[in-house]
């Protein structure tokens, strides 16, 4: 009986000194505890452009100023001017808002050289950067000084000097460009890269030309004289590889063979010419294989094929009739994106670079193709059908930009022809620093050369000729 | 029999104290070795008294909004009527009749004049005595009447004091927002900064403080300009006034935190 008392208390001793605060401590929790004081998250803001004084590049030479020299100085300025114009960072000062005629004072601040320029009439002029450059002409020698200024803060961010043949005139102006955009925003600019497309040179036959991203400089590099088209570069930017129709004189008819072309030799292989569709090339990274569309088996299908177009590996079949096209590699070379009616319409499909895993990323729209993945592989741009909704018998191509898992699609271009209809806008490609996007539209009655930021926001014509611009790529970068 | 009881007494005694002592022993044990989580004692959410409120006979209806009470105003001793008029010259006798009459004329005008200030004085007087008044009734009215449809104010973690706070702090945040434009050629830069704030009763920003810079001193200064204009911000709730003033507030600047590429 006592054991069983004794027993009882110690098992009410164990259940009772559970219970909280038996010589516990018992702590006030601080109210400050919980908020620790009071703090807010700002995760917005209204980016605007900086304003930019830009002044005429000041000839510092002793020859003093011939045409020759006062129109190479234009020149320089135009292309400069241009570049900075198309980054869509800036706002550029009006030239009668100079307080302190820059012509009249040196490159460098007061304080630092002798007729130097002062910031005070600038900030009051509203500027918040200043560029100054100064260049001379040694026979066919341009050496050109460069500086960037802050004038918020009164300092140099730049100083830097170039030297080039006069022949090169505008790749020396674009490295400026490219100089200062990468001194700002720590990314370069893209303004030294190339566009190749393929374009009309008579009504029924096409070529492909390689030009500077501003149109400048067009120069055809295939010679046919039948119709070629959508080129591709290689990642290192030397070779590009196109399709053309290559008469047969056996079957007496033409195939769409595949090419690839030297840019630096100039030399031209003949690498596929199954019969049927050799084309819609892409590159591998390593630039030892290329993924296109081929369809000597029955099918357009997607095959991974060595640059010397003998190994051959099916990634695609079908199923069924589908049509599996336009192929784009991705930078990383792990992921593949690509058209295919597999699903009734045409949409923009990813599967892994070995055939495996393909994925819708598209599902609404009639029509979606030509998918290009951007540099830094997070989202897809595409040329997507849709219907005009006041007259939906009319249907137009639009560029849109998507995540790579299918969200966020974005709409970039609604721009309506002459005739005020709207324009097809087809084709596009990212610029190597993934800034903006190039592609193809009527708008103006004719195929011509566009490009759009890619937010969207601003678009900018590119050629201004009679011929018809199809399939452009934007190269990668060259440096 | 005693003894027999004594003996079984005795013994349960032992052993009551020797289970008591166990218990004890137990306890300090488990209470230096083991010790439990501490007790946290929190402020309660919100404690709200709600009743429906009693009938009262003596207080007047109740106008919680506008009281005036019939009660009498204290005035100060106050003469109500105009000073008598002064002497009037006779008429009469004048050396120099014209300028005199002016004299006069302009004298009962400022007489005049002073007794009407008075009495405006008066008035103001007697309005806030009654308005003093009303709020002394109104305040004891408040006190006893706990029950009926009045919320308590909560404590400092809670209730109306909370929503004021969190409302304050949106409008800061709305209105340093509203202000801030760094430049374009950074939207895809991922800066990031944190600038404490020190705000006076009034609104007034005391000062500015770079906690964590975001690397790239344009960026900061478009933040620091944003706030700068944003200045004088609404004056802050009272429950906030000492934390604001010294501690300050914690302002983190994340342009891209919303961005998925």
């Amino acid at each position: 009986m006592r054991s069983e008392i004794f027993l009882a208390t110690i098992v009410l001793a164990l259940s009772l000194s559970d219970t909280r605060g038996a010589f516990g401590q018992a702590s006030t929790s601080d109210p400050s505890d919980a908020s620790s004081g009071a703090y807010i998250k700002i995760t917005q803001a209204n980016f605007k452009k900086s304003v930019l004084a830009l002044p005429p590049f000041l000839n510092t030479g002793l020859t003093g100023n011939s045409a020759l020299a006062t129109r190479y100085g234009k020149d320089l300025y135009d292309v400069l001017r241009n570049d900075l114009d198309v980054s869509g960072y800036f706002e550029f000062m009006k030239s009668d808002a100079y307080l302190e005629d820059p012509m009249k004072t040196g490159l460098r601040p007061a304080g630092q050289a002798d007729n130097g320029f002062r910031f005070e009439p600038l900030k009051k002029s509203g500027a918040e950067f200043l560029i100054r450059a100064g260049y001379r002409l040694q026979d066919q020698t341009l050496t050109i000084d460069l500086y960037l200024y802050s004038v918020s803060f009164s300092k140099q961010i730049l100083a830097r000097t170039y030297r080039g043949s006069a022949a090169e005139l505008r790749v020396l102006s674009h490295t400026l460009a490219n100089d200062i955009i990468k001194e700002l925003t720590g990314t370069r600019g893209m303004f030294l890269s190339k566009i190749a497309a393929s374009r009309t040179t008579q009504p029924d036959q096409k070529e492909i030309v390689v030009m500077d991203w501003d149109g400048a400089n067009s120069k055809l590099v295939s010679s046919h004289r039948s119709i070629a088209v959508s080129p591709a570069w290689s990642f290192d930017g030397k070779m590009l590889a196109y399709s053309a129709f290559a008469y047969r004189p056996k079957d007496k008819k033409r195939n769409l063979d595949l090419f690839t072309l030297d840019l630096q030799t100039n030399r031209r292989f003949h690498v596929s010419y199954r019969t049927g569709i050799n084309s819609g090339a892409s590159y591998f990274p390593d630039g030892k294989n290329l993924v296109l569309t081929i369809s000597t088996n029955g099918n357009p299908d997607l095959y991974k094929m060595s640059i010397d177009g003998r190994s051959l590996t099916p990634l695609t079949k079908g199923p069924r009739s589908a049509m599996n096209v336009e192929p784009n590699v991705s930078p990383d070379g792990k992921k593949i994106a690509f058209s295919s009616d597999r699903g009734g319409r045409p949409h923009i499909f990813i599967m892994n670079s070995d055939g495996t895993g393909a994925k819708a990323i598209t599902v609404a729209g009639e029509y979606n193709s030509a998918p290009r993945w951007s540099p830094d592989g997070k989202r897809i741009v595409f040329a997507g059908s849709d219907r005009n909704p006041a007259n939906p018998r009319k249907t137009h191509f639009d560029i849109f930009t998507v995540n790579a898992d299918g969200t966020d699609m974005v709409r970039l271009t609604s721009a309506k022809k002459p005739n005020g209809e709207f324009a097809d806008n087809e084709d596009p490609s990212y610029s190597p620093d993934g800034r903006h996007i190039l592609f193809v539209s009527n708008r103006s009655g004719k195929n011509q050369l566009y490009i759009v930021t890619a937010d969207g926001e601003t678009e900018k014509r590119i050629t201004f000729d009679n011929y018809k611009y199809f399939k452009p790529m934007w190269s990668p970068a060259f440096e | 029999m005693t003894s027999l009881l004594d003996h079984d007494f005795r013994s349960a005694l032992k052993w009551s104290v020797g289970a008591h002592a166990v218990l004890g022993l137990l306890l300090i044990f488990k209470g230096l070795f083991f010790p439990s989580e501490p007790l946290r004692i929190e402020d309660a959410i919100r404690v709200d008294l709600i009743a429906l409120p009693d009938k009262n006979r003596s207080l007047p209806t109740p106008e919680l909004s506008d009281a005036t009470p019939n009660v009498a105003p204290v005035l100060p001793e106050a003469v109500s009527t105009p000073p008598p008029a002064p002497k009037q010259i006779a008429t009469k006798d004048k050396p120099s009749p014209k300028t005199k009459k002016v004299d006069l004329a302009a004298k009962k005008k400022q007489t005049q004049a002073q007794s009407l200030k008075r009495l405006k004085a008066l008035e103001r007087l007697e309005a806030q005595a009654r308005k003093e008044a009303a709020a002394r009734a109104l305040a004891q009215l408040k006190a006893q009447q706990l029950k009926g449809n009045q919320l308590s104010t909560g404590n400092a973690l809670s209730g109306l004091t909370r929503l004021d706070q969190n409302e304050y702090l949106n409008s800061v945040e709305a209105r340093i927002k509203q202000n801030w434009q760094p430049p374009k050629f950074l939207a895809r830069s991922r800066l990031k900064l944190r600038v404490l704030v020190r705000i006076s009763n009034t609104g007034t920003i005391l000062s500015k403080n770079v906690l964590e810079s975001s690397g790239n001193g344009v960026f900061d200064q478009s933040a620091l300009l944003a706030i700068e204009s944003a200045d004088p911000l609404p004056p802050p709730p009272e429950s906030l006034h000492l934390i604001l003033e010294n501690e300050g507030l914690e302002i983190e600047l994340d342009p891209s935190a919303n961005d998925n590429a």
